[in-house]
Formats: C-alpha cells, structure tokens, sequence
C-alpha cells in the first residue's frame, strides 16, 4: 500500500539524479519490489502515471522486478 | 544514452528518523513498545489493565495513534499515566515522523517505557519502523484465528504475540490450535500470551515478562 507516497519518493529521488548525471529525459525507471512489501504492481503504474512530471520523465517507462523478500529500492533509471 | 544505477532503498526516510528516535530513546534508557492490531482487538482495555500494574514499578508514558477523538488519551489518562494523542486525520498508520515530534513532550528523564498504541490496523503499522524496541501484535478470539496466515506481516515482525478476549472462547467459534500452529510456522519463537483484559486472566504473566524483557535490554 501507500504506492502514491512510494511513486513520489521514487520520482523525487530519480530526478535529483537525473540533475546530478546531466540527464535531462528520463526514458526508463526499474524497480525491485519485494513480495513482503505489500506493494500492489497495479496500483504503482497507476501511481506513476498520474505523478509523472513534464519534461524530465513524461515519457519514462516505468519496469518492475518482483523478488522474495522484503527489497524495495530503485535499481537503476536511464535517459538522455 | 546514460543508465544510472541507484539501489536507492526507498521509503527510507522513514527508517532514517526511526534510528533517530532510536538514538534519543537509548540515550535517556527509555524502552519503547509499538503495539499493534486491529480496530476493536482491546488494546486499549489491554493497556488500561496494564498500566495499573505498570506504574507501580516504572515510570510510563504512553503515545495514543488514531485517526480522529482524544477517547483513547482519555481513558489513558484516567490511569493517572502520562498521554500524548496524536491524529493522523486519515493516515492509516503512526510513522516515525509523528513519533519524533511527540518525543519531546514528554521528560524522557523520568520515563522508563514508553508505549504507542498504534493505529488500529492489521496491515499498515507493520511496514513503518518508530524507533521502537519490541513490537506487540494483538488479536482477539472474536476475529477468526485465520488472521495470522492473511495478515502475515504484522505478526512475522513480533517480539510477543498477544490474544486477548479468551474469556470470549467458549461463546465463539476461535480454533486456538490453527491460531498456536499458524504462530508456529510464521514466527516460531515468539512468545504468546493468551489474556483477557476484562477479567485480568493470563496478565500477570504478560506483565512479568514484559518487565524482564526491559530489564534484560537495559543491561
């Protein structure tokens, strides 16, 4: 649950990134996301097409890795 | 095209003020406990019955988690025990953010165990460390022993496992031995008190441990 607050820190930290590595379009966002975590896949994509933001990641993609566990962190975004 | 590899953790900002209150709670010798269930379960009533017995031996302060009324911190202060209510206002769960700015109400100096009555809620609470040093997960007979397997987070994460309202069994259709065998695959080791706060049985056995178990961090 709570993927809306989960997209807003994942958007938040890709694009202080994103700043830092002179990337100015981000293309691709991949997550691992832990099958303990109670994270809804469905609700996160939705999530993350309502918050996305014009222009650094409108047209991001956003790519999720489910793993046992209790993981949950940004495995790696790409862009230009 | 650039990649950029993060393994960035996230929701860690929570975890980072966690290990704050952590450090706070440490440095002045205060236990915490984050007691959790859901809506109805009798943590309230558990904790009214427990501080009587409570406050003769430690000094306590209790933080109070609901979403909306003071009724908890009330009945909480009827006690004579120190009680902070905090309302979420819509958030289904307490996080450590809350914790921190409720910490410097009380005189930590004074205090020995510090008990947070978390939102009622069998899902959320699990996922959002306080800073806390034992983590108590309550059900009671009149839910359906089946909780433990749906509900698996919350009592994964215990360091006690509470099941209150046993003066409820023979009325209700509780099977005890699929809630004691669930317990046993989920968590083995943690220990289980079997209580009713109405009629006080199995309390005292709660209690005393509860006091060994602060002794035995502080040394």
């Amino acid at each position: 649950m709570h993927e809306i607050s989960i997209i807003y820190s994942i958007l938040t930290m890709i694009e202080e990134s994103a700043k830092e590595n002179g990337i100015k379009k981000v293309s691709k966002i991949k997550l691992v996301i832990g099958t303990e975590r109670l994270v809804m896949p469905e609700a996160l994509y939705f999530a993350f097409e309502q918050l996305k933001r014009e222009p650094i990641d409108q047209d991001a993609v956003l790519e999720m890795e489910e793993r046992i566990g209790r993981d949950l962190y940004i495995d790696y975004f790409e862009g230009e | 095209m650039k990649q950029i590899t993060l393994k960035h953790q996230i929701l860690q900002g929570n975890q980072k003020i966690a290990e704050k209150n952590r450090k706070v709670l440490r440095d002045h010798s205060v236990y915490m406990i984050n007691l959790m269930s859901s809506p109805g379960a009798g943590k309230t009533s558990f904790l009214e019955y427990s501080l009587r017995f409570l406050k003769k031996h430690v000094g306590i302060g209790v933080i109070e988690g609901d979403v909306a009324t003071t009724l908890d911190a009330e009945r909480i202060a009827s006690t004579g025990v120190e009680v902070f209510q905090i309302n979420t206002h819509g958030a289904c769960h307490l996080d450590a953010q809350m914790i921190s700015s409720v910490l410097g109400s009380f005189d930590l100096n004074k205090l020995d165990l510090l008990i947070i009555e978390n939102v009622g809620n069998l899902v959320c609470p699990a996922e959002f460390d306080l800073g806390e040093n034992l983590r108590v997960a309550m059900l009671s007979t009149t839910e359906g022993a089946d909780k433990v397997t749906k509900y698996p987070t919350v009592f994964e994460c215990a360091h006690a496992v509470i099941l209150n309202k046993i003066d409820l069994l023979p009325y209700v259709n509780f099977g005890l031995d699929g809630f004691l065998g669930a317990l046993q695959d989920l968590n083995p080791k943690v220990p289980i008190f079997q209580v009713s706060a109405l009629s006080g049985e199995g309390m005292e056995s709660w209690i005393k441990w509860l006091l060994e178990r602060k002794e035995s961090n502080c040394l």
